[in-house]
């Protein structure tokens, strides 16, 4: 084959140029320390690491979002626990007071133990937090949510409940509307509320009231409330909620008397014209029930008024109990919400170290890839030596040297 | 005798020297570009009958030949031509990658921010501090939308001016041939038949300058090389030449368009009438991967736009007013057709940016209705008796002016989007934070439907105060009833719709959902202080599902896949083809080029025949001399 002089040094500059140019590659890679420099290098890979790091940046902000969460919910457990010991305290004050004769002094005792109870709850459900939003207004943050008026504390808040965003599908509650926690709590206990007529003049002491026939009393509830009239000798008539004569019966031994599927239970005696009453559970404000406690208390002491204030506080402690009840739920709520946001934190703590060495990978910014471009540096460099020098060795090549 | 053996020398000293002459030549070209190395063609002279035979009369010098195969040379101007489309092309869209930029910088980056300053936004709603971030975020990702179609407009306009040159230079190098075949034809005239080599190899060196710049086909017409472009127009015939011209041209949709002027008459040519080199890789690189770029971003910006805008305007602000749009887009352009008779200027605007749907249009006149129909999928979403008229979000109207029967207009909205994306908030307590509905699953529902993202939908009534049950009746039916169970109206979700909407709203639902499932949409005004359900969907659209089956994020990484592949198989075509332009130049150059050393052969030849000639020369004359001597 003949060969021009000019083809002779075309070639030797395309070799220079091809291994210079991927020499100028391996030098790249190596300072950018990946293999990916371009989408043209590897396009599935390019439009992978787009996706991969949009998922990155929101596995790293879902943390952020569960790590604010956290705090979030362990600062409701603080005001949750504060309520729960304040209402114990009021409990067991509660049954001080309801467990028949109270000296006068006890009795102030008691009423003002329950009074300051009763203010550090008001004060609690009005907390602010750092921002100067109030924690229990549900969304009205700028709102005072308790406040007191001539008709008792007002809730002036919403049952509106924030959430919080954890995975891309998943919202989780992080608070508890002021109306949840103490205005719509439900009286009674069990599913009843009992009490004693305010009038009652006999020695009859509400225990205890349950349900023995939850058929009957499902399908009764709705008729009452249900009033026990007592006359002579033990007989009672009950009543509904209209006023139509229910059933009646007569008081045995028992010390117990059964409407509509509940048992009424008291110790002592009811004197003729003495009432019960058992209704289905409505809802009541644990200020409201509080201020009645208050109210209860506040009467001097005296044998015919332990009974009536015991009666009553039977049913205000049901109420109480009730409250206390809601504020465990609404811990133990708590727990099993920072028990999911953990369980989150813990997916996208190993996503996160999973999806960036998935970027590490697809982008060659591994060790392996990182290796392979140091050789490879090394291996062009050598090229780019030889062809220089196979040029300037054929370059001398020339008849005319010999002319 | 010695008159004839002087003669026959001289003969010999001539054929030497011309040899030397080209040799010469040859060295002296060794390097120039084009040149086909020459040889002296000789033949013996015609031999005298003299009695005892046929006695040789010499050399005869015929003529100058350049080494030349008419198909290596084909092949070679071929492949150069080749490998100019696919360097160019090749360069082009590197241009382009590069102004994409990578995931740190482009507008993946963005687009991450904004779904973390949004998502923040929905922890801390009443919070001014992370309501400025997210409305902050915005503004810079509307920056980024908008910087990067300027960079893709700017790579536009630079490879409008790289097509402009290149057409000097092909007008250029069109009246070069032509010029040579004049100039060849005359110096054949003039050389009694002999071919002016160098003319020749200067003409076929013009010939690949223009392949390399567009792609053309050639045909020889006794001394002249016709030139034609690759759908058969010619650009030289003989000594008559077309001339090239590129222009703005407000009926094209790239808003320029080239022309061939042939004789005083133009005629329009299309993109498959300029394939090949230079001037069809910038032009498809323009037509085809930058106005799709410039496309695929528009669609990302208009799905964006319409999504924030639709939970922006179905929310309530700090104030407790309802959200006024967060973005808007880059106005839409109308291109009326070529050839309409009819005098109209359109106007088109953005009336509702929730309501676009990332499509463009094309608005005919047909009798006396106006018909609109999207580009996409060829569907006529509406016949009207008059303009103006809102479509998806869009309203065309005549600024002046009619369409008469046939006339069309495309209306471009996608590829103006990006470039016109701006926040219009510019405080950010009007970010829409609390919402005046809420969307609730009741837990008795037995399918698996799942509801999410309640937001506006564009519609000029909008009842937020009232609530509406969503009954399913089957599995895709179902009912909207109002609280007193009145049934207000019904739909059939056929897939791969799952949006249900009614006055002002809509949602997404997802799963299944079982004959008898309910869905609730009630009104609850949240109270701005403290409600953060509609900060939480829009945090949340960060990893919604807003391009069809895609996330923003993933309709951008389809876009840098689908440039990446079209690049990548690029440069394999451009590595194929660069060995067959070397191999083709390396067989031509085998045939045409100058090898010194050849060169340095022959002269030594040349050299010892001129010697050997002059020896003959000088002894001629001694027999001469010894001759007179014995005739003396």
């Amino acid at each position: 084959m003949r060969i021009s002089s000019a083809q002779m040094y075309e070639s030797s500059l395309r070799a220079l140029t091809t291994q210079q140019a991927a020499l100028l590659k391996a030098n790249q890679q190596v300072v950018a320390q990946r293999s990916l420099l371009s989408p043209a290098d590897d396009p599935v890979a390019a439009s992978q690491e787009v996706s991969l790091t949009t998922s990155l940046r929101a596995s790293e902000q879902m943390l952020k979002n569960q790590s604010a969460l956290t705090g979030q919910l362990q600062q409701g457990e603080t005001y949750l626990n504060q309520g729960t010991s304040l209402l114990q305290a009021v409990q067991s004050r509660l049954v001080q007071a309801g467990s028949g004769v109270l000296s006068e002094a006890d009795r102030k005792s008691v009423l003002a133990d329950l009074t300051s109870s009763r203010d550090q709850l008001l004060a609690l459900a009005n907390s602010q937090d750092s921002n100067g939003n109030y924690v229990f207004s549900g969304f009205k943050a700028d709102t005072q949510p308790f406040t007191r008026t001539a008709d008792g504390v007002q809730y002036s808040g919403d049952s509106g409940v924030r959430q919080v965003q954890i995975a891309p599908n998943r919202f989780v509650d992080a608070n508890f509307s002021g109306a949840y926690l103490f205005s719509d709590i439900p009286t009674g206990k069990n599913g009843v509320t009992a009490g004693a007529g305010a009038n009652n003049t006999g020695s009859a002491l509400l225990t205890n009231s349950s349900v023995v026939d939850k058929q009957v009393w499902t399908a009764a509830s709705a008729q009452g409330p249900f009033k026990v009239a007592f006359g002579a000798e033990g007989a009672y008539t009950v009543t509904d909620g209209a006023g139509a004569e229910y059933s009646t019966g007569t008081l045995g031994d028992a010390g117990s008397v059964d409407v509509a599927g509940v048992r009424l239970s008291f110790s002592g005696a009811p004197a003729e014209g003495d009432t019960l009453t058992v209704d289905a559970p409505g809802t009541q404000s644990i200020f409201d029930t509080l201020d009645q406690a208050i109210a209860a208390l506040s009467l001097p002491a005296s044998p015919q008024e332990s009974v009536l204030r015991a009666n009553a506080l039977f049913t205000l402690g049901a109420n109480v109990g009730a409250a206390a009840d809601r504020i465990s739920e609404a811990t133990s709520s708590l727990g099993s919400r920072q028990v999911e946001v953990d369980a989150a934190t813990d997916f996208d703590t190993a996503r996160k170290v999973a999806l960036s060495s998935e970027i590490t990978n697809v982008t060659g910014a591994d060790i392996a890839s990182q290796t392979e471009a140091i050789s490879e540096l090394g291996k062009r460099k050598t090229s780019v030596e030889a062809a220089q020098l196979a040029y300037t060795q054929i370059s001398q090549l020339s008849i005319f040297k010999y002319l | 005798m010695t008159s004839s053996i002087l003669n026959i020398a001289l003969s010999g000293l001539k054929a030497a020297q011309a040899g030397l002459s080209v040799t010469a030549n040859n060295i002296a070209n060794a390097n120039t570009t084009g040149y086909s190395r020459q040889n002296v063609v000789q033949n013996a002279s015609f031999a005298n009958f003299s009695g005892g035979g046929y006695f040789g009369q010499g050399v005869d010098i015929i003529t100058v030949q350049r080494a030349y195969d008419a198909f290596l040379t084909s092949q070679a101007t071929q492949s150069a031509a080749s490998l100019s489309y696919l360097n160019t092309y090749s360069d082009q869209m590197s241009g382009l990658m590069n102004r994409l930029g990578d995931v740190e910088t482009g507008v993946t980056a963005s687009l991450n921010n904004l779904y973390a300053a949004m998502s923040s936004f929905g922890q801390a709603s009443n919070d001014t501090a992370s309501r400025q971030v997210a409305l902050s975020a915005s503004q810079s990702t509307a920056a980024r939308f908008r910087s990067l179609s300027d960079d893709l407009s700017a790579l536009s306009a630079g490879t409008n001016q790289k097509i402009t040159t290149s057409v000097g230079q092909i007008n250029q190098l069109v009246s070069a041939v032509a010029s040579y075949n004049e100039k060849i034809s005359n110096a054949v005239g003039n050389g009694s038949g002999h071919t002016p080599n160098e003319l020749l190899d200067e003409r076929d060196q013009v010939i690949r300058e223009l392949g390399k710049l567009t792609g053309i086909t050639t045909a020889n017409q006794g001394g002249s090389i016709n030139v034609y472009l690759s759908n058969g127009q010619p650009l030289v015939v003989g000594t008559a030449q077309s001339k090239l011209e590129f222009k703005a041209d407000p009926s094209s949709l790239s808003g320029t368009s080239l022309s061939l002027v042939m004789a005083g008459r133009s005629t329009v040519l299309k993109e498959s009438d300029i394939d090949g080199g230079q001037l069809g890789a910038l032009v498809q690189f323009r037509d085809n991967e930058l106005a799709k770029a410039q496309t695929d971003l528009g669609k990302i910006a208009i799905s964006m736009a319409a999504a924030y805008n639709q939970q922006q305007q179905f929310g309530l602000d700090s104030k407790g007013n309802p959200g006024t749009p967060l973005f808007t887009l880059g106005t839409p352009t109308a291109v009326s057709a070529r050839g309409n008779v009819g005098d109209a200027n359109l106007s088109v605007s953005l009336t509702d940016i929730r309501s676009m749907t990332g499509d463009d249009y094309q608005l005919t006149r047909s009798g006396s209705d106006y018909v609109v129909t999207r580009l996409s999928d060829k569907q006529v979403v509406g016949t009207y008796a008059s303009l103006p008229q809102e479509v998806e979000g869009i309203t065309i109207g005549l600024a002046s002016g009619d369409l008469a029967d046939g006339d069309s207009f495309t209306i471009k909205v996608t590829s103006q989007a990006a470039s016109g994306m701006q926040v219009l908030l510019t405080d950010p307590s009007k970010l829409a934070g609390a919402a005046p509905m809420q969307l609730d699953t009741p837990a008795t529902n037995k399918g698996t439907g799942t509801v999410a993202r309640l937001r506006s939908s564009e519609s000029a009534v909008t009842d937020y105060s009232k609530s509406v049950d969503v009954v399913f009746t089957s599995a895709s039916e179902y009912e909207l009833r109002d609280s007193a169970g009145t049934v207000l109206g019904n739909g059939k979700l056929t897939p791969p719709q799952t949006t249900i909407s009614q006055i002002g709203w809509s949602f997404d639902l997802a799963g299944a959902p079982a004959a008898g499932d309910t869905f609730t949409v009630s009104a609850s005004p949240g109270d701005p202080s403290g409600d953060n359900r509609n900060a939480l969907a829009m945090g949340a659209l960060g990893t919604a599902k807003l391009m069809g089956n895609a996330t923003l994020t993933d309709g951008y990484a389809a876009v840098v896949g689908s440039i990446g592949t079209r690049a990548a198989s690029l440069n394999v075509s451009k590595a194929a083809q660069t060995t067959a332009y070397n191999q083709a130049i390396s067989d031509e150059q085998s045939n045409a080029g100058v090898n010194t050393d050849e060169e340095g052969m022959n002269l030594i030849k040349y050299q010892q025949a001129y010697s050997a000639a002059g020896k003959i020369l000088a002894m001629s004359s001694q027999l001469f001399d010894e001759l007179l001597t014995s005739i003396r």
